[in-house]
């Protein structure tokens, strides 16, 4: 009973005690309303990311770059070899293929694509030996020659393009797409832009000398000789009036370019001067 | 199986502002019942709706003044296991006395003096029911909603804290 009492007494006072009680805030709820959340809840939506998942979202993005990096670097990385004028010089490819290169030859291919593609981009004059496998692809400007595993030869210069095949298959085709097949001791030639008709060569060893430095000449035009005296020795060599008339002439690559010129110069009734070390003119005898 | 039924929605900048508006100062009171420090009890308010801004794409509109009151408290206990504040909740509650006489002021200043102590020290679960009933004046079905607990419950912690009263006055006597 007076346990009741106390309680009651207690519940009356207490009420007594707060009636007209109130928190007094030094904010009001409108106030912090407007300084914390106001301009809060009316920026545009902005995603708040959580630290961990934008780290992860991070190195995700990393590693994607790193392998697209990878990547580009791989398909774009190419070697060039490039045999200089006087200069003979064997390329190897990954697949243990071979190019000799003759003077003033440049040789392009990509080293991480050769796998999914064995493609070279070739321009001046080298002997392929490829190995057996996928489509082997010669690009130049003038034409393209595919095979399958073959030795050939290749002759990519200026307006000519002559293809030689010495074992196996070969195709050659212009850009546009029209192109001869050739067999064994068969060459074809890039004329006005389309391949010729494959032509068998009696004498293969004719094409294929200057890999012993033999050079070989039937009724071919003087300039195209001069020019390849000139890559052979690494020299420039100028003429007063244009160059005519065709030779037929062979010769062996001596440590003498004057031999070879006045061989050369004699029969078509010209002959040399010498410049200076590396440089002759040529000029027609009165 | 029960999940594709818990619908939640996002909220938008309005219906933010209706519930900030609705609850802002229950959920201040009540950690302020709890601490007797205002600008704690302000502090853990405001981040209370920052959290539910922040989650505002994954809410569920049924409960909302429940799960507010909860995540105040979260952040109260992880607060306050910080920092160890002094409790001066009768101090620091104001009191409107203009209509007063003097008479009147100075039984209500004996009354102060007589429970302040006693309010301070009475255990918080016991003290949030007791003061938002006294203060706020509100319904146990209205405490039991908010902090989340059973009407019966609400009337025990109720009568507790009385009983908490009765013997800490006799034996103060």
């Amino acid at each position: 009973m007076e346990h009741q009492n106390n309680i009651k007494q207690i519940a009356s006072e207490t009420e007594k005690l707060f009636s007209g009680a109130k928190i007094e805030w030094d904010k009001d709820k409108d106030s912090i309303f407007n300084q914390t959340f106001a301009t809060l809840i009316s920026e545009p939506e902005t995603k708040v990311v959580g630290l961990r998942q934008n780290m992860l979202r991070l190195s995700i993005a990393a590693s994607f770059l790193v392998l697209v990096g990878i990547g580009t670097f791989a398909f774009l990385f190419s070697k060039t070899v490039y045999s200089p004028a006087g200069n003979h010089l064997t390329a190897e490819l990954p697949d243990g293929s071979t190019v000799e290169m003759n003077a003033q030859t440049t040789l392009k291919y990509y080293p991480y694509r050769w796998y999914f593609q064995r493609n070279v981009e070739f321009s001046g004059e080298g002997y392929f030996s490829v190995e057996k496998g996928k489509k082997f692809t010669v690009t130049s400007t003038q034409g393209k020659t595919t095979v399958l595993g073959t030795t050939f030869n290749i002759f990519a210069r200026d307006d000519s393009y002559r293809v030689f095949c010495k074992t196996g298959k070969v195709k050659v085709s212009n850009p546009s797409g029209e192109f001869v097949i050739l067999a064994p001791n068969q060459k074809t030639m890039i004329s006005a832009g389309v391949p010729s008709e494959p032509v068998f060569v009696s004498e293969p060893e004719n094409i294929l000398s200057w890999r012993n430095n033999i050079f070989l000449y039937n009724a071919a035009p003087f300039t195209e000789v001069v020019k390849e005296i000139e890559r052979q020795y690494g020299i420039s060599i100028t003429c007063e009036n244009k160059l005519s008339g065709t030779i037929s002439v062979n010769f062996q690559k001596s440590p003498n370019v004057e031999k070879v010129l006045s061989m050369v110069c004699k029969p078509l009734g010209y002959s040399y001067v010498k410049k200076s070390d590396k440089h002759y003119e040529i000029i027609k005898n009165n | 199986m029960l999940l594709p039924l818990i619908s939640t929605t996002t909220l938008t900048p309005e219906e933010f502002k209706n519930i900030f508006d609705a609850n802002f100062d229950e959920i201040r009171n009540y950690i302020f019942y709890r601490c007797g420090d205002k600008e704690l009890a302000t502090d853990i308010a405001q981040e209370s709706f920052l959290k539910l801004w922040e989650k505002r794409e994954k809410i569920k509109l049924t409960n909302i003044k429940g799960l507010l009151f909860k995540m105040a408290s979260e952040l109260f206990i992880n607060q306050y296991h910080h920092q160890n504040r002094t409790r001066k909740i009768v101090e620091n509650i104001g009191f409107d006395h203009q209509d007063y006489s003097p008479e009147e002021i100075l039984s209500f200043e004996q009354l102060k003096e007589k429970y302040e102590s006693l309010i301070e020290k009475m255990p918080d679960n016991q003290r949030v029911v007791f003061l938002m009933s006294r203060i706020e004046g509100l319904q146990y079905r209205e405490i039991a909603e908010r902090i989340g607990l059973s009407v019966k419950a609400v009337e025990k912690r109720m009568g507790n804290a009385l009983n908490y009263l009765r013997t800490s006055l006799i034996s103060e006597n």
